[in-house]
This record gives structure tokens, C-alpha cells and sequence, in this order.
């Protein structure tokens, strides 16, 4: 891969929305701190949400912990899913590595969540007092993983959807399918027993569980599911970047 | 023999035929195949069968119409698009100038773009800062570097594009009709730039409608016609073949007319080009003989005065003279119809295409009534500049 164009563009793509605002990279703590305080009053006073009668924690600190983590896995997904259209007219002018456009939009987008998220924890941590940081090496781990599979599945649906634009259409309602079916805006324990096992057909299920019980009671619940997981990031980088390589000599014709 | 740089066999470019989204995933599916051969069948051929050597320290000029193929040859043997048949292999490093804008963030500064689209040549940070202040001196627009690029203008666009290449000085150059945009001063820095830079050894191919620039540049030339390779060999042999075929190509388009509304004004009835013996041409050497003929009609059946013009097909005006200058030309057909000669014993115009323009005026001279004009091609070979000769003496 190119790395002095990946250092550009992921510098370009780092930069590229809070570039000629005024708050300009103060953006990047105004935001993730403004999106929890929506989230508070939301969760916090209109349906005053509890986990369960006897847990006085507010719900907000559930979705906290797993809700950036999200925010990195879809938003890479996402955005990756134009970055060859975006730079469609270098692509036809120079040669250059369509590898690194891809890897930098989605590495700037997990560094910029990361940071996000980080600084969320600690708020959270200072306000409320109630996270635990001493499993924090499990959703490291965890966040390597949604990182490992959102590239994977960046370079493959971005190369895809050159092909075929209907990818550009379905991705978005996906990534609202997996959202609203892994316990992100809710938990386990809200969902009646007998229809639990449908949920762990998600994957972002177990990373969501994994990542929840690491920050709120300190455990390590690594599950099978957990480990499935790995394998199928691993296998979905690899696919994606076996039809991404394949696909991308083209992609300035087909475009 | 130089070592050789690049080789091409038989390349073919072909672009899919229509573009509907079940062909679409038909072609991707035999792409993951690696089955991409088939793909040229129910495809457009945009060029076939190119067959090129290229050898460290040749120049070598690509010239063609509007549209036969020049810059998907190009783009082709630069590794921006793929070949649909046919083998290319490069042995050097290359540097393709197809369009100097790319890889600008218009939104950034210029001393920004420079760091951007170096690192798109694959330059660290670091390298490029070696160079910074020779590609700022060669750019030679200081005033404008740490302003956004969408505030410059398409020539000092080209200008920091051409800046930022000159200074690698890769093996095999390939530009674009690069030149065509800057301004009379960089057009000619660039050229002396590529003076230099072929006199080191470089290797260029360059895509270029000034068959001037190719000359002057290349000592070979292909000519791509109807995306084939119609000719290629010694730039003079080339150039020359190919202005030919242009000048047929004009002769069986009419004469351009541009008439006059009023019938009861003067008129231009006809206009012809001949030359020493009185044959109608298109064509004439450079020095040679041109007789212009002009037939006007009076109305009122006073002589009108005549003028002509001549004007590069760019639209420079070159000369333009009217016949009250010398009140005892013309003479008188009938009543209402009067015709005019102009000898032009050796036309000093270099060679390059022209428009005679031919214009009816009042017998004072002071209004046009009307005009005609028909296209004019100068031959010659010679490395003069401009369109005009200047009588001179070297001492």
C-alpha cells in the first residue's frame, strides 16, 4: 500500500469536517459530548429508562459505552462506500494506490470515534463514577475486531458498489437492520427468554455484550460467539481485500 | 540501442457497449473470474492494436484528430487505464501528465497542494520539502501560493502542475496537451525545460495538436487515426502525411460563406485562391505564389472597393489590406459587377492552416457590406516561429 498517500488521505479525511467551521477541531470534543447530553435528556427524562427496577444506573450509560464503538463500525462502512466515486476523477488521471483511499477513510473514521469515545468514558467516569476500567483491555480487543471486519467490508462493498449501485441503496438499511438487532439501544434483559437466541445471530451482538460487561460490571464475558467473530472479521478482511484487488484495475471504466 | 523503457503488443482498449446494470454485474462476475478477456466482446474499441517500443532517450509525438485515441494511448501505456487486450510492460519510471488539475484540492493552498499531490506521486513529506523551493522558483507564482487553487486561474493551475513534475525528472515523461494552456512565457520555460530534460537523456511521449511542438520535440511520430495507428516514424514524414490528409479533408467541405442581408448593398458574388497557374488550390508552399480573385457586385454600378484578410485559424489576425491603396485596381465585368486580383508573389506565411477572409466595401473604403472567407493551408517544414516571416539577416 501507498503510504504517503494514505498519510494524506487520512490526513484530508481527519480533517475534512470540521475543516472551515469555527469551532474547527474543538468539533472533535464538542460533538461526542453534545450527542450524550441528547442522549440523557432523551433516555434520561422523557422515558426515564432503567434497566431494572432495582438498578438505578440510568440507561444512558448502556448505550454510551457500546453506542461509539457503533458509531465507528457504520460510519466507516459508510462513508468508505463513496470514497471511490469522491476521487473517481483522480482515479482516471493518475495512477494511484485505490487501496489506501479506502483504508485511510476508514481509519479516520475509528480514530476520530476512538478519541470520541474515550473522552465519553471519562466524562461518564467522572460524573457518574460508575465504570470500571480494569477489563478495558477486552474492548481494545473488541474495538480491533469491528475495526478488522468494517475494513474488510469497506473494501469489499466499496468495490461492489462500482459494479453495482444497488449496494449503495441496501448498505444503509443494513447497517440499520444489524443496529437495531444487536443490544445497542436496548439489552438482553429487555428481550423475553424465549426469543434471546435470534439476537446472538448478530455479531455485534457479542461485541456489544463483551464490551458492556468489561466497563459496567469489570467481567470478561468472552463467549463463544466472541471468538466466532474473530474468524469472521479476519475472513471478511480477506475476501474483501482479495475482490477489491481483483475488481479495482476496473473500476475507472465502469464507473 | 538505448535500453528500452516500455513495450507494448497489440494493445487494445474497449469500453462496454451499454452500461446497463445487468451487464455491469455480468462483467464484474467475469472479472472475479479472471476470466477479463472476454470482456472486449459486445465492447466499443476506442484503440486497436498499438504496437510501440520505447527506448531510453527517444521522443516520440502523438498527433491525431479530436477523439481518434491519443490520450486513451496514453492513459493506457501510463497505467491509468487497463488494456482490454494486448500486453504492456514498463521497465523505468514514469510520470503521465493527462491533466495537471488532478489531484488538486481546489480548497487547499497552493504550498498544501504541492505536499498533496506529491504524495500522490508517492513523495514523503520530507522529499518534498527538498524540493519545495525549486518547484515555488519554477512555478514562478509566488504572490498566489498561499492562496486557495480555486482562485487561480486554468494557467496558474498548469503552471504549479507542471512545476511539481518538471522537478522529479522521471525516466519517461508523458504529457498531454499540457502546453496548450500556460501562457506564451511558461509555454516556452516548459519547453525549455523539456530541451533540457531530453538533452539529459529523458524519455518523452507527448500528445500535442501543434504539429510545431512535435517537430520542434520529436524526433519520432505516430498518428492515430480512427483509433488505429495510421502512421509512425520520422516526425517530419508523419506530420507531413497527416496534414495532408487534413487538407483533403477541408477541400470536400464548401466554401464558408457569411452573406450580407441586404441585396441592394455591395456584395461579394465569388472568391478563389490560385496559385502560379491559375489552378484553384487549398494549398500553397510557404513563399510561394498566392493570387487571390475576388468578384464583387455594385448595385449602383460604381466600383466598390475591395479588402482581404488573412487570419490564423486560431483566429489571429495576420494582415488585412483594402483596395484604396491602390485606386487603379479592379476592373469592371459588366454593369453591375466588378472583379479583383491580388498577387501575393511569395506568401510569407509559415506553415500552418489560415483563413482568407475577403470583404466588399463601399467605394470610399470605409464601410464593410460583405464578406466571404475560405479556408487556406500553408505547407513548409521549417523551425521558424510564429506565422509570419520577417525578412532578417544573420551576421
Amino acid at each position: 500500500m501507498d503510504k504517503h498517500l494514505f498519510q494524506r488521505q487520512f490526513r484530508s479525511d481527519l480533517t475534512a469536517q470540521s475543516k472551515n467551521t469555527l469551532a474547527g477541531s474543538l468539533w472533535l470534543l464538542l460533538e461526542p459530548v453534545l450527542v450524550l447530553i441528547v442522549y440523557s435528556l432523551v433516555f434520561g427524562f422523557i422515558f426515564t429508562a432503567r434497566i431494572a427496577a432495582e438498578d438505578e444506573r440510568s440507561f444512558v450509560v448502556y448505550l454510551a459505552v457500546v453506542l461509539w464503538p457503533w458509531f465507528a463500525f457504520s460510519q466507516a462502512l459508510q462513508k468508505s462506500l463513496n470514497v471511490l466515486d469522491e476521487n473517481m476523477s483522480l482515479l482516471k488521471k493518475m495512477v494511484i494506490d485505490k487501496h489506501a483511499l479506502v483504508a485511510a477513510r476508514v481509519c479516520s473514521v475509528f480514530a476520530l470515534q476512538i478519541i470520541a469515545y474515550s473522552l465519553v468514558l471519562l466524562v461518564l467516569r467522572l460524573s457518574t463514577g460508575e465504570l470500571v476500567f480494569s477489563h478495558i483491555w477486552l474492548v481494545a480487543l473488541s474495538l480491533l475486531q469491528l475495526f478488522i471486519a468494517a475494513l474488510g467490508l469497506s473494501y469489499l462493498l466499496s468495490a461492489l458498489g462500482v459494479f453495482i449501485r444497488d449496494i449503495k441503496i441496501a448498505v444503509p438499511m443494513l447497517i440499520m437492520l444489524l443496529f437495531f438487532s444487536a443490544p445497542i439501544i436496548w439489552t438482553m434483559e429487555m428481550i423475553p427468554t424465549a426469543y434471546r437466541h435470534y439476537f446472538y445471530y448478530n455479531p455485534l451482538t457479542h461485541v456489544a455484550i463483551s464490551i458492556r460487561d468489561a466497563l459496567l460490571l469489570g467481567e470478561s464475558s468472552i463467549s463463544s460467539g466472541w471468538w466466532w467473530n474473530w474468524l469472521l472479521a479476519l475472513l471478511l478482511f480477506w475476501f474483501g481485500w482479495w475482490v477489491f484487488t481483483r475488481l479495482a484495475p476496473w473500476f475507472e471504466e465502469y464507473a | 540501442m538505448q535500453s528500452l523503457l516500455l513495450e507494448a503488443n497489440n494493445l487494445g482498449k474497449s469500453y462496454p457497449a451499454d452500461g446497463h446494470a445487468v451487464n455491469r454485474l455480468r462483467a464484474m462476475i467475469k472479472i472475479l473470474l479472471g476470466r477479463s478477456q472476454s470482456l472486449s466482446n459486445n465492447s466499443v474499441a476506442v484503440l486497436r492494436d498499438v504496437n510501440l517500443r520505447v527506448h531510453a532517450g527517444q521522443s516520440i509525438g502523438i498527433i491525431g484528430e479530436n477523439g481518434a485515441g491519443k490520450s486513451t494511448l496514453l492513459k493506457l501505456l501510463s497505467g491509468v487505464i487497463k488494456p482490454t487486450t494486448g500486453k504492456l510492460q514498463c521497465y523505468g519510471s514514469i510520470a503521465a501528465l493527462i491533466e495537471l488539475s488532478a489531484g488538486f484540492d481546489m480548497e487547499a493552498s497552493g504550498i498544501e497542494n504541492i505536499y498533496l499531490k506529491t504524495a500522490l506521486m508517492g513523495l514523503s513529506r520530507k522529499q518534498t520539502r527538498a524540493h519545495l523551493d525549486a518547484i515555488i522558483e519554477f512555478a514562478d507564482i509566488d504572490d498566489a501560493l498561499s492562496q486557495p487553487v480555486k482562485t487561480y486561474s486554468s494557467g496558474m493551475v498548469v503552471r504549479l502542475g507542471f512545476a511539481i513534475v518538471a522537478i522529479q525528472k522521471p525516466q519517461l515523461l508523458m504529457t498531454d496537451e499540457v502546453l496548450a494552456v500556460g501562457d506564451e512565457s511558461f509555454q516556452r520555460k516548459c519547453i525549455n525545460w523539456l530541451d533540457n530534460y531530453l538533452g539529459d537523456g529523458g524519455t518523452l511521449l507527448m500528445v500535442s495538436h501543434s504539429t510545431y511542438q512535435i517537430k520542434r520535440l520529436c524526433q519520432q511520430t505516430i498518428w492515430i487515426h480512427e483509433h488505429q495507428v495510421a502512421m509512425q516514424g520520422d516526425s517530419d514524414k508523419v506530420i507531413a502525411a497527416y496534414l495532408d490528409w487534413h487538407a483533403k479533408k477541408q477541400s470536400n467541405t464548401e466554401q464558408t460563406v457569411i452573406r450580407a442581408i441586404n441585396p441592394h448593398s455591395y456584395q461579394v458574388l465569388s472568391m478563389r485562391l490560385l496559385n502560379a497557374a491559375d489552378a484553384e488550390v487549398e494549398q500553397v508552399e510557404s513563399g510561394g505564389c498566392l493570387r487571390i480573385e475576388i468578384t464583387l457586385s455594385s448595385p449602383d454600378g460604381r466600383k466598390p472597393a475591395a479588402g482581404f484578410g488573412l487570419i490564423e485559424r486560431g483566429g489571429l489576425p495576420v494582415y488585412g489590406v483594402a483596395s484604396t491603396e491602390a485606386p487603379a485596381s479592379g476592373s469592371q465585368i459588366d454593369a453591375h459587377q466588378w472583379r479583383f486580383l491580388v498577387d501575393i508573389p511569395q506568401l510569407q506565411l509559415l506553415a500552418a492552416n489560415y483563413i482568407v477572409r475577403v470583404h466588399a466595401l463601399d467605394p470610399e473604403g470605409i464601410r464593410v457590406c460583405d464578406s466571404m472567407e475560405t479556408k487556406l493551408a500553408v505547407r513548409g517544414s521549417s523551425l521558424e516561429l510564429g506565422n509570419c516571416r520577417i525578412a532578417h539577416q544573420w551576421r
